[in-house]
């Protein structure tokens, strides 16, 4: 029976107060010989292991990236002027890890797990920041689309779960409001967010985050954050962050859509560690294993058996192409990795049609597996007619006489064009692109003008929601269109026609 | 035979004195000492000697809690 008297709690107190004994932690020391632009040089540090977390004084952490036979290359993790030569650093026996867990979602974190948004931080457990890929007994095929509620892309460039869809482009091409709207029509489903920004300005980071929150998307999303100013060991570590923090959820059932924004920062980030650690320069001044950097991260991303959870991670990485040169080194490797690309061309983005996808140059190498069944009915051809209309396009410029049929063609691809045309965070239900889709291929919008194209398709949406609600709500619920559902939407499209004229 | 000793601050004189008393018991009275203060231990001390730390800081005690609770 406890005494939770005073003199009861005093007596306990001190009876554990005489029982104490002072024990000593051991550790191995080295010291810094060298140090400057991030990096330290150490030397009698004989156990440190590769990766490992080595404390400098003043309580600045480092990585351990160079393991030579009588010296160290670290990195360092915070500020670098608080290190100096011949200073004591101990190795902390543990790798670079990151808080994981339920309570991340909404939040905005450092590559180590620090909040930045000014509230404290309640981890649920630690996962290291560099893990294995799962294997592949492990895995299953992909045949789950992730809507991204873009119409373009989920009628002619479809994504599954599990799959990895290198989003690539010149700067200010809408990169990265694809990722955005991919992750704004995330909010009904069961879809948990994970956005990493490498190198951005902390404004733009900001201004993100305050998109994400005002659309209602912040809940279901994590914000991994490496700003411009951080050192090159935070942006490095990351997408490797993010990653880890996606795999829990996986490991959890869930399905989790990662985008990495942008990995030709990442690539500079890693290129000017490896230059300041001595590591010879290849191509382009990239370290020899600037390939498995990215690679070993995006194996990461998987589609998981029912055995293993059943999970998924969807990678969405980025990469900016200087003058639309995707042959460079850092996007051909991407390209490479990953299950497909979504191209965005300058000059589709300024003549106005946005999202800018390059149709000809974009692909998903899964295919239709990740299709859901309605939008299989309904696209069809898509990709063909664009790109035969992009061809005839040409040559109508110069003005010449053209037959009926490539006449035809033309007004159809402009149609279809000015269809895939849409606004910044205003993603598309299934049940909505579905009827655009039909109602194209049942050539509802031949006779309306191009111009009034979008007032049309607004308000036979308005008429279906109003009139069709639960036809809506079905198709949008199971992804499917039946031959009934197909008839009626039909029927519903000449009614409206009809009204829509009057 | 050199031993740097780190303590809290430099309110600590008796304290260091007795860490260096007792260092000289074990290593000999040829031992040079280099005092450290660092408020990030809280309390206690640590000391190099030849390329191992001994660290009975709070701090270190913190950090070992810390581990324990990550798991």
């Amino acid at each position: 029976m406890y005494n939770y008297m005073p003199e009861g709690i005093s007596a306990f107190l001190k009876k554990r107060l005489d029982e104490h004994t002072v024990s000593t932690i051991k550790y191995d020391y080295g010291t810094v010989t060298k140090t400057g632009d991030g990096v330290a040089r150490i030397s009698n540090l004989p156990k440190c292991k590769y990766g490992e977390l080595l404390r400098f004084e003043n309580d600045v952490y480092g990585m351990a990236l160079d393991l030579e036979e009588d010296r160290i290359g670290a990195v360092i993790l915070d500020t670098s002027d608080t290190v100096y030569e011949n200073s004591t650093v101990i190795g902390t026996g543990e790798v670079a890890e990151t808080p994981v867990g339920n309570s991340l979602l909404g939040r905005v974190i450092d590559p180590i797990g620090r909040p930045l948004d000014g509230r404290f931080l309640i981890p649920e457990e630690y996962y290291p920041c560099e893990r294995h890929a799962p294997k592949i007994i492990e895995r299953r095929p992909i045949d789950t689309p992730l809507q991204t509620g873009i119409l373009a892309i989920d009628s002619m460039i479809p994504i599954g779960r599990g799959q990895r869809e290198l989003i690539i482009g010149d700067r200010q091409t809408g990169k990265t409001s694809i990722a955005i709207d991919t992750i704004l029509n995330q909010k009904n489903s069961d879809v948990i967010c994970v956005y990493c920004c490498i190198g951005q300005k902390a404004s733009s980071i900001s201004g993100l985050v305050e998109t994400l929150r005002d659309k209602g998307a912040l809940p279901y999303t994590v914000v991994v954050a490496a700003t411009a100013s951080d050192s090159p060991a935070m942006q490095y570590l990351a997408p490797f962050t993010a990653a880890s923090i996606s795999e829990w959820f996986m490991e959890k059932g869930k399905d989790v859509l990662v985008v990495y924004d942008d990995l030709s920062k990442h690539a500079v980030a890693y290129r000017t560690m490896s230059l300041l650690l001595m590591r010879p320069p290849g191509r382009e001044a990239y370290p020899g294993d600037i390939f498995y950097l990215h690679s070993r991260l995006l194996e990461r991303s998987a589609c998981m058996s029912e055995a293993c959870a059943g999970g998924s991670v969807t990678a969405l990485p980025i990469i900016e192409t200087m003058a639309g040169n995707i042959s460079a080194y850092i996007p051909t490797n991407v390209i490479s990795i990953t299950d497909g690309q979504i191209y965005l061309e300058e000059e589709l983005f300024h003549s106005g049609i946005r999202p800018a996808v390059n149709t000809g140059l974009s692909v998903s190498r899964v295919g239709r597996a990740a299709q859901c069944g309605a939008m299989k009915r309904v696209s069809g051809t898509l990709r063909i007619e664009l790109s035969k209309f992009r061809e005839m396009a040409v040559f109508a410029r110069f003005g010449s006489d053209v037959d009926s049929s490539t006449a035809k063609l033309l007004k159809k691809g402009q149609i279809l064009t000015e269809l895939f045309k849409q606004k910044k965070a205003s993603p598309f239900t299934v049940f909505e692109e579905t009827v655009i889709l039909l109602a194209y291929k049942c050539d509802v919008f031949d006779d309306i003008e191009i111009k009034r194209l979008n007032d049309f398709t607004q308000k036979l949406f308005a008429f279906l929601k109003k009139s069709y609600s639960v036809l809506a709500s079905s198709i949008n619920q199971s992804g499917d269109l039946s031959d009934d559902d197909e008839a009626e939407l039909k029927k519903a499209f000449s009614i409206f026609k009809g009204s829509y004229h009057e | 035979m050199k031993i740097i000793i780190t303590v809290p601050d430099n309110s600590y004189e008796d304290f260091y004195d007795d860490i260096c008393s007792g260092f000289k018991k074990k290593y000999g009275n040829d031992t040079e000492f280099l005092k450290r203060t660092s408020n990030s231990l809280i309390g206690g001390f640590s000391a190099e000697v030849n390329g191992t730390v001994y660290d009975t800081s709070v701090r270190a005690k913190l950090n070992e809690i810390k581990k324990a609770i990550k798991g």
